[in-house]
């Protein structure tokens, strides 16, 4: 079996500072990976699995990583890649279909925006807490993963375009459209527990 | 080609200053634009609710297990699959 050789190659003090490194700068973001993990996979023993994985892979490269640079980008850049190199090829899930196949996108960056969604402020009183993680779940893969890489995370649109391996129209894009599908999905529900929005229908205009 | 209708470049100002995409000297255009103008502020005011939502309600796993963590360290101790 083939072995990495840089593994192997480099000595006992070379090896301790790795050690250091992957454990001062590499394993303090194991929560947040475990989150990011969770939200791509929605099984915990899956999650789990993928955040060790990732881990081995990291160490395995760690020659690679550039002390103090941003190791948590890094990290999730490797975990969205096994994920999909491993889990979505194993996994006996029906076939993943990006959102973006099926409406014939284009990585075009604003002119892919339509209108926002205008949500009431009253709407917010009819929100339950399961009902707005069940929605935020019930998105596309796709839309869980920018919303919880800039909404929750706080990383940039650079950042998330290098972990994700897309253009920034296309994150800009995805956003847009999850934030969209998600205010839709909770204007449905509020509706369903007694909210009515009595503004008088905007006019859409067209470009 | 950007939208006219005014609404519509409120949100795509608000989303860029929310999502820290302007620079400083938008960053206090949006600021100002958020004391004069009671329907902007409306707007920034209700996407950030919407914003904190979000963060309130993703599933955030609690700290991840000791476990996990040997399991990651014995793994690497062992210099298994590596």
């Amino acid at each position: 079996m083939t072995k990495f050789p840089h593994f192997y190659d480099v000595n006992e003090e070379q090896r301790k500072h790795f050690d250091q490194v992957f454990e001062k700068e590499l394993l303090p973001h194991i929560n947040a990976l475990s989150t990011f993990a969770f939200h791509l996979t929605l099984n915990e023993d899956d999650a789990d699995d993928l955040v060790q994985e990732t881990y081995m892979k990291a160490y395995r490269f760690i020659d690679k990583y550039l002390e103090g640079t941003n190791a948590k980008a890094w990290l999730f850049k490797i975990l969205k890649n096994a994920y999909i190199n491993e889990y979505r090829r194993k996994s006996k899930a029906p076939a993943h279909v990006d959102y973006e196949d099926i409406i014939g996108y284009q990585d075009n960056e604003d002119s892919a925006i339509g209108e926002f969604t205008d949500l009431r402020e009253e709407l917010f009183n009819h929100m339950m807490g399961d009902e707005v993680t069940n929605a935020i779940n019930s998105l596309p893969v796709d839309f869980r993963t920018v919303l919880l890489l800039c909404d929750v995370e706080g990383f940039t649109y650079e950042e998330i375009a290098k972990i994700l391996d897309v253009p920034i129209g296309t994150v800009r894009s995805r956003l847009f459209r999850a934030r969209n599908e998600l205010k839709d999905k909770l204007k449905a529900y509020a509706v369903t527990m007694g909210f009515t929005d009595k503004r008088k229908p905007r006019v859409r205009r067209t470009e | 080609m950007r939208n006219p209708d005014p609404i519509h470049e409120y949100h795509r100002m608000v989303n860029m200053f929310l999502d820290q995409q302007l620079n400083d000297e938008e960053n206090r255009q949006v600021l100002h634009q958020a004391q004069e103008n009671p329907e902007f502020q409306r707007v920034l005011r209700t996407e950030q609710n919407f914003r904190d939502l979000i963060k309130k309600n993703v599933v955030q796993r609690p700290q991840a297990s000791s476990r996990i963590l040997e399991n990651i360290r014995s793994r690497i101790s062992n210099k298994e699959n590596l």
